[in-house]
């Protein structure tokens, strides 16, 4: 029997951006939800996720979310049962991931993926029946054209109900809601309208054969659990309890030895300080080392050039000898003038010499002396560096074996104290590797047991969604024809909302048996030429929906709403840049300037959930009326300024630079 | 007192042309063999005998010559004055002296070449000679002959190969 308790409803808890960053969340909580802010902050992007992760084919994402963001979660409930579905932001075509359990629980388990949409074919089953499977709504074809009875059947998916759950920036006040100038498109919403109230001419064969078809999957979803089941029984695989508390003793385990670990480093840093003593004086010593060798060096260096000085030296004694041995020989000979050789021409001995030095004898000897001189102090100095040398080499010597004696002292002595530390670090080393080994394989023993269970829950959902379905029926059986009925109930329900928001004239109002749209005084929705009435008609013939779900929870609804923009043509643009003509707007009690609808709206919006706790509203603005800002705070789960004023984000991705 | 630069003494740059002139072309059938080009890197490679033992060494001639401690450790030996190679004018001035002293003979062998030898005046002064550094010029000049058969272009290649010019 259907019990109130499991009635269809999708909840939102949870919606992650993982980025290459930072991971950016929004947490939503029941009834109203609002994010507000400034132009081009990623508020819009927010909805866009959440329809995405609903299985939208596509998602429009403002540039900052496409410069940072990897993939998508969204944790959500679906009439109760928990569920994490991950989604790749830039390939839509890829299978979409549903793990059982939180974000958080995802590295536990396997997750089951399912295709995306109905184009791909393969093992693998639709999202979107996996969506409807859960909300206990029967999976169904339905007729492309209605009026002829051998209409070619097509599959109803949950994107078509969604439609009716989620009104973006341009749908809102729009003159062509639902797709109403598509005619082909706007049939099928027609019928999927039909199938939201269970009131579709086809309903009873079509739940009998979702019914059908529940059944079966939940056998063979039996049968897989038993097969799994006995096989690990038969290898005496651990049960879930078990192996739960397996892993809670080795994480406890592993904790432990970290902690062990730690104290030993701890130790080993606070033993080894006693040594610094020696480690200095170690320091001193390889700086004095440094600082002869730096003297060798220059010593060294010095030694050779005077060296060298020397030998030139002792060249030039050798030529001074020998310029002193000639210098009379040759003034001897001396003639003034003679005859070229070469031109016969008379040359003066005088005019060559000036390219060449003569010096006397006595100039000679008094360099020689001063040179021989220079060559012995050279000597002098060439063996005191010697000497100098041969020093510092001793002392080097000295010094580096004082070093070395003390580091070896310091490496016994470390060798000592960490001997015993290295062996107690390797023991818990190699304990701690085991450990964590083991726990790999218990993580991946809990997640095969895990997926058993998961396979037990799904056919739970299977055995909730079938006792679904027999209630429907029976009250499908019971009812029909309702057609009227049910479009009277969303009638009165808009007209309550009309009259909440204090709009004038509230007459001819309901829900048209044609088109399935909303009218107001005998006019029909998209003939309306205020935008603020049709901004108001929309948004009110969605929430009375939502309403209708309150009192009847079998319908086909998920009991969420998503609207992009509540204030839009309220008021608050100027009708310049709005397909709307201000004297319309002033017969229905609407004006620009005049904000009241607005905050009427926001007001009616709150009062839900005085009737029903179990729905979600999302809710995106530039805004919040002045005059409620306070009352809606503890409902904003979003608020953004692109200035980042009172330390409020810049926006979704709040760390964009 | 004057400063000495005893590299450019006039007496002394005379008798080493002179033992150069007369130790490089002495038992020589071909006496005609010095020429002014010649002379000019025989002078040279007198002044730098490091450069003459590995010139030698590489053009695989015959090396009856040592290096002294103080040839090979010298400043001179280490930067030795490349531009030296080319002093023509200095070479030229020196054997116009001599010859106005009549130490050598100059003879014509072309119009433009001439070949210089040691006269008999100059051979006797070379012999009179009894310093250290005159000593060493004669087994230089002696060690020198073994290039007496190579041409004046192959000297010069074989000497930039060597000094990088």
């Amino acid at each position: 029997m259907y019990k109130k308790a499991s009635a269809p409803r999708l909840t939102l808890r949870k919606l992650v951006l993982v980025g290459a960053r930072k991971n950016y969340e929004v947490k939503f909580h029941a009834g109203l939800n609002i994010v507000y802010g400034d132009f081009d902050t990623g508020k819009s992007s927010i909805l866009n996720l959440v329809d995405y992760c609903l299985g939208a084919s596509s998602i429009d994402l403002y540039s900052q979310i496409q410069e940072t963001g990897k993939y998508c979660l969204l944790e959500l409930e679906l009439s109760g049962n928990l569920y994490t579905i991950k989604r790749d932001l830039f390939n839509p075509k890829t299978e979409i991931e549903v793990f059982t359990g939180d974000i958080d629980s995802t590295k536990d388990s396997f997750p089951i993926k399912y295709y995306s949409n109905f184009a791909a074919s393969g093992e693998l089953d639709y999202y979107s029946n996996f969506l409807l499977t859960n909300l206990g709504f029967p999976i169904i074809e339905i007729k492309q054209a209605p009026t002829k009875a051998d209409s070619k059947m097509i599959r109803l998916s949950f994107r078509d109900v969604f439609k009716f759950c989620y009104f973006n920036q341009d749908q809102v006040g729009n003159r062509e809601i639902l797709n109403s100038s598509n005619p082909a498109v706007f049939i099928k919403n027609k019928e999927v309208f039909k199938y939201i109230l269970n009131i579709l001419d086809s309903e009873v064969a079509q739940l009998q054969a979702g019914i059908a078809e529940a059944t079966k999957s939940q056998n063979e979803l039996r049968k897989k659990h038993n097969t799994v089941a006995f096989f690990l029984r038969d290898t005496n695989f651990k049960s879930q309890q078990s192996l739960s508390e397996d892993k809670e003793i080795l994480d406890d385990e592993i904790a432990n030895t970290k902690g062990e670990l730690k104290q030993l480093n701890k130790e080993m840093i606070a033993s080894s300080e006693s040594h610094s003593e020696v480690r200095e004086q170690i320091i001193e010593f390889d700086k004095s080392i440094f600082e002869v060798l730096e003297e060798i060096e220059t010593d060294d260096i010095t030694l050779k050039n005077n060296i060298l000085l020397k030998k030139e030296y002792q060249q030039d004694i050798e030529k001074i000898k020998a310029a002193i041995e000639v210098v009379d020989k040759v003034e001897a000979m001396t003639a003034h003038s003679f005859s070229c050789p070469l031109c016969s021409t008379l040359v003066q001995v005088n005019d060559i010499k000036i390219d060449f030095n003569e010096h006397d004898r006595a100039n000679l000897e008094v360099e020689l002396k001063g040179l021989q001189k220079r060559v012995k102090e050279l000597d002098s100095l060439i063996r005191d560096l010697k000497e100098s040398t041969e020093a510092n080499q001793l002392l080097l010597s000295e010094l580096k074996m004082s070093s070395n004696q003390l580091r070896n002292r310091l490496d016994t002595e470390t060798k000592n104290l960490v001997s015993p530390f290295i062996t107690q670090v390797e023991a818990l080393s190699a304990r701690k590797a085991a450990l964590e080994e083991n726990k790999r394989t218990t993580d991946y023993l809990l997640k095969v047991r895990q997926n058993l269970s998961d396979i037990n829950k799904q056919a739970i959902v299977y055995e909730e969604q079938i006792a679904l379905l027999n209630h429907k029926l029976s009250l499908t059986e019971e009812s029909a024809p309702k057609l009227d009925e049910s479009l009277n109930k969303i009638g009165d329900l808009l007209r309550d909302f009309l009259a909440s928001v204090q709009m004038k004239a509230i007459y001819g109002v309901g829900i048209s048996n044609k088109t399935f749209l909303p009218f107001l005084r005998d006019v029909e929705y998209g003939k309306n030429s205020s935008g603020g009435v049709r901004t108001l008609l929309s948004i009110g013939f969605i929430v009375s929906i939502l309403r209708l779900s309150f009192d009847q929870p079998e319908i086909n609804h998920p009991k969420l709403l998503m609207i992009d923009t509540v204030g839009k043509y309220l008021g608050k643009t100027s009708s310049k840049y709005t397909d709307t003509d201000e004297s319309s707007n002033a017969d229905f009690g609407l004006s620009q300037g005049d904000k009241q609808k607005y905050e009427l709206m926001y007001r009616y919006l709150m009062s839900l959930s005085a009737s029903e706790n179990n729905y979600q509203i999302l809710v995106v603005d530039n805004d919040l009326p002045e005059s409620l800002e306070d009352t809606l705070q503890p409902l904003v789960v979003k608020h953004f300024d692109e200035l980042g004023r009172n330390g409020l984000p810049k926006g979704f991705i709040d760390d964009a630079s | 007192m004057a400063y000495v630069e005893i590299d450019s003494d006039l007496n002394l740059s005379l008798a080493r042309l002179l033992i150069i002139i007369q130790s490089s072309t002495a038992g020589s059938k071909e006496e005609s063999i010095l020429t002014l080009d010649r002379l000019v890197i025989y002078e040279f490679l007198t002044r730098n005998p490091i450069l003459l033992i590995k010139l030698l060494r590489q053009m695989e001639k015959k090396i009856k010559l040592e290096a002294k401690e103080y040839e090979a450790g010298g400043l001179s030996a280490k930067y030795f004055n490349k531009s030296s190679i080319y002093k023509f004018d200095d070479i030229r001035h020196l054997i116009q002296l001599l010859f106005s002293r009549k130490l050598i003979s100059i003879s014509l062998l072309t119009k433009d070449q001439i070949t210089i030898f040691a006269s008999e005046k100059g051979k006797e002064f070379c012999l009179e000679l009894y310093s250290d550094y005159y000593r060493r010029i004669v087994e230089i000049g002696t060690a020198i002959r073994g290039l007496n058969s190579t041409s004046i272009i192959q000297l010069r290649t074989q000497i930039n190969l060597l000094i990088n010019v």
